[in-house]
């Protein structure tokens, strides 16, 4: 049998060994597919793209056997474009997927009926989770009327700042009630200087190249790049005034605010050494504060509500925030959407979430639970969340949009030259809504077009 | 006997071919094909998918974000070229010594950053060019050079990412040099020095046209590899910034494509991109190829 089998090898016209390595080839490939099929999928996949939630969510999940078959991926940011080609591919989307804020517009583009995602409005609001919730954080992944977002954060910007430092200026936090205020002592404060020396101070880091601080200003005055309808709002007297008063910071004599430096770590670096009298963060920064500027800043700093635009006016804002989204394509919803209640909604993990990441919950009752009132050494023992729960209904709306990452961008290409002087606040902002709008419209007509079923 | 493989030799090479010619049509004509067809198509979502014709590419001529990132692209290929390259060689000539201490251990060393992947060393360069505390500016300092901001100043982040792209990439061009070197035959050297050629003489008319196809290569290579210069400014200056001044070609690609989910507009940019580099490429082709005869 072997002596035929090799004499019908040895006919092989490139001889016996190619036959082999073919057979070899041909076998290892079969055993490959053959593995791949037999590996079937888990029966239930979350993806996610950081690391402590992907963390979080496995343990929560695995303290509960009906949840066994779930599979918690974390994927880093690259869970993004590998989300959208599976959207337009629709294979091997994800039951479950936690998505950032900034970039959930790209996934909502076009007709509402087309959005990848489950419309969750009617469960939110069969269940009663917007009276519930803070029903200002479900805006941002609000299109058309139509919800298709869980969030489960809220992340109250504040101001933290040296009490030592502000007490020597001869101010106490509930002096600074307004930004005018906050000016007021800034200029105080201010020592001149070039960057990179230790003689400079300022009142506190603002982006010259960057809009998102500027943009979390003007939502903490009522503005915002889109209104609820979907529609730009940027150019509005509003936001237009608001870059105004954000450049008259930086740029008045002397200056209320200096340009923020390369990281955080040098602001915070600038912090501790009384070079700025404080900084905007959002809760979650504060985290990060404690895990990065420890050496630098633990038991030196406290938090205090931001100044209002207004006297009386709103005391926060936010910046931030991810959600938990169902894709349509990828089985029935229920399961997904108790799932995405457990791993947001669940009073255990809130809690554990303000503990180690300092993420103030949406859900009211969590509030009052006694984590919220811990005083934090890192903070001179302050009751910190507590400083953040209550200025929790003040966190303003920030209505989302399929264009907002676009809208970032472009505000963000044209910043630099507004702080620089080369371009007017005005022609900026004008430039960035005609272009936001451009695109709008040249989308809005390739609907229509699909719709008459027509091409050019 | 029967013979059990009759009319396998006309056969027999499209057998050995046909596991590469399906991996070749799967994984490299069919994505180009439908980059084409991507490239001629506006989508809106994942329900809306047109026709639009050539209309992606008449909006890319028209386009001055993308023709101001080709142009970065273009700085920073230069720069990388002029920079890397007569660093790299003078690098390849010195650890090509005999006699230089540790040799082995340099020759490792200066190849060592081309291992690591460009989003640790942005993250890592990060401190060193930070305006406050950076350990480049702080260096600076100590001879009065004021502190520049190095990645936020929009007439200087370009540079940035050259001299970063230097750090990276020069050993690796150090290593086809010495290869170059190596092939040189040392009677060359022996014979021009009996004629009584000095050492920069027999750098000229020796060293150079030996390596002078390496030369060539690298030169190509590198202006297609700094065309797809993509994680230095993701990571290094916040996604091409400040403003659009490190926006590269392949930054903003990304951002029309995934960010802003314009993919028909993404592909006819890659088509774009690619014809200006086949340019290139023949001109350089061109002119090493006059050089040579």
């Amino acid at each position: 049998m072997l002596r035929r089998l090799l004499d019908w090898a040895d006919e092989f016209p490139p001889g016996r060994v190619p036959l082999l390595l073919l057979v070899l080839a041909l076998a290892s490939g079969t055993a490959v597919a053959v593995r791949q099929v037999r590996s079937a999928p888990p029966r239930f996949s979350v993806w996610t793209f950081v690391h402590l939630a992907g963390e979080e969510f496995q343990q929560r999940l695995a303290a509960d056997p009906a949840h066994a078959d779930v599979e918690v991926r974390n994927l880093g940011t690259a869970m993004f474009d590998r989300l959208a080609l599976a959207v337009m591919t629709r294979t091997e989307l994800p039951n479950l997927v936690e998505i950032e804020q900034s970039v959930i517009g790209r996934y909502l583009r076009g007709p509402v009926e087309h959005i990848p995602f489950v419309d969750l409005t009617e469960r939110l609001e069969r269940e009663g989770w917007f009276e519930r919730c803070v029903p200002a954080r479900f805006a941002r992944y609000t299109v058309g009327g139509r919800t298709f977002g869980l969030p489960h954060d809220l992340h109250p910007m504040v101001l933290v700042y040296r009490p030592d430092v502000l007490a020597e200026l001869g101010y106490r936090p509930e002096d600074l009630a307004t930004w005018d205020d906050w000016c007021a002592a800034a200029r105080r404060f201010y020592r001149p200087g070039a960057l990179g020396t230790r003689t400079w101070r300022r009142g506190m880091p603002l982006s010259t190249i960057e809009g998102y601080t500027y943009l979390a200003l003007l939502w903490q005055r009522g503005g915002d790049m889109f209104d609820a309808t979907g529609e730009v709002t940027l150019d509005s007297p509003l936001a237009v005034d608001t870059l105004e008063r954000y450049l008259a910071m930086l740029g008045g004599d002397p200056p209320a605010a200096g340009p923020a430096l390369s990281s955080m770590i040098e602001d915070f670096a600038a912090l501790s050494r009384g070079q700025f009298l404080g900084l905007l963060a959002a809760d979650w920064m504060l985290a990060v504060m404690q895990k990065d500027g420890r050496t630098l800043l633990e038991g030196r700093v406290q938090i205090m509500p931001l100044p209002a635009w207004e006297r009386g006016g709103r005391r926060t804002t936010t910046v931030g925030g991810t959600a938990l989204c169902i894709p349509k394509d990828a089985g029935p919803p229920d399961r997904a959407w108790e799932i995405a209640k457990l791993l947001y909604f669940d009073h255990r993990s809130l809690v554990e979430r303000f503990r180690t990441q300092s993420i103030v919950p949406l859900l009211r009752a969590s509030w009052t639970d006694p984590v919220f009132d811990e005083p934090a050494p890192f903070f001179q023992n302050q009751r910190i969340g507590r400083v953040l729960t209550e200025l929790a209904d003040e966190v303003p709306p920030v209505h989302g949009s399929p264009y907002m990452a676009e809208g970032y961008k472009l505000l963000d290409a044209v910043f630099a030259d507004v702080t620089a002087g080369r371009v007017t606040p005005r022609a900026a902002l004008a430039g960035v809504a005609a272009e936001l709008r451009a695109r709008m419209a040249r989308d809005r007509a390739a609907v229509a077009r699909a719709r008459a079923g027509s091409a050019p | 006997m029967k013979r059990p493989w009759r009319g396998a030799p006309a056969a027999a090479p499209w057998c050995f071919l046909a596991p590469f010619l399906a991996l070749f049509a799967t994984f490299t004509l069919y994505p180009l094909a439908y980059s084409v067809y991507l490239a001629l198509r506006q989508s809106v979502g994942p329900g809306v998918d047109l026709y639009v014709g050539g209309d992606n590419f008449a909006r890319l001529l028209r386009d001055e974000v993308f023709w101001g990132a080709l142009g970065r692209t273009a700085y920073f290929a230069a720069g990388s070229i002029l920079g890397q390259l007569p660093l790299a060689l003078g690098l390849a000539l010195l650890v090509n010594q005999r006699r230089l201490w540790l040799r082995g251990l340099w020759r490792t060393t200066l190849f060592l950053p081309v291992l690591v992947g460009a989003a640790f060393i942005a993250v890592g360069f990060r401190l060193i060019f930070g305006v406050q505390d950076g350990v480049l500016n702080q260096l600076l300092g100590r001879f009065g050079v004021p502190a520049l901001d190095w990645l936020r100043d929009p007439d200087v982040v370009l540079n940035t990412l050259v001299l970063t792209g230097v750090w990276m990439f020069t050993g690796f061009n150090m290593v086809y040099f010495l290869a170059g070197l190596q092939g040189i035959p040392g009677e060359l050297y022996e014979a021009a020095a009996i004629d009584g050629a000095g050492p920069w003489q027999r750098f000229r008319a020796v060293t150079l046209p030996g390596i002078w196809p390496i030369a060539a290569f690298l030169i190509t290579a590198s202006t297609i590899g700094s065309f797809g210069l993509f994680d230095l400014p993701w990571v290094l200056t916040d996604r091409g910034g400040p403003g659009r001044a490190s926006t590269t070609v392949m930054v903003y690609l990304y951002e029309r494509g995934f960010l802003a989910g314009d993919i028909g507009y993404a592909a006819a940019m890659g088509w774009l991109v690619t014809l200006v580099l086949l340019i290139i490429a023949l001109v350089q082709l061109r002119v090493t190829r006059a050089r040579a005869d």
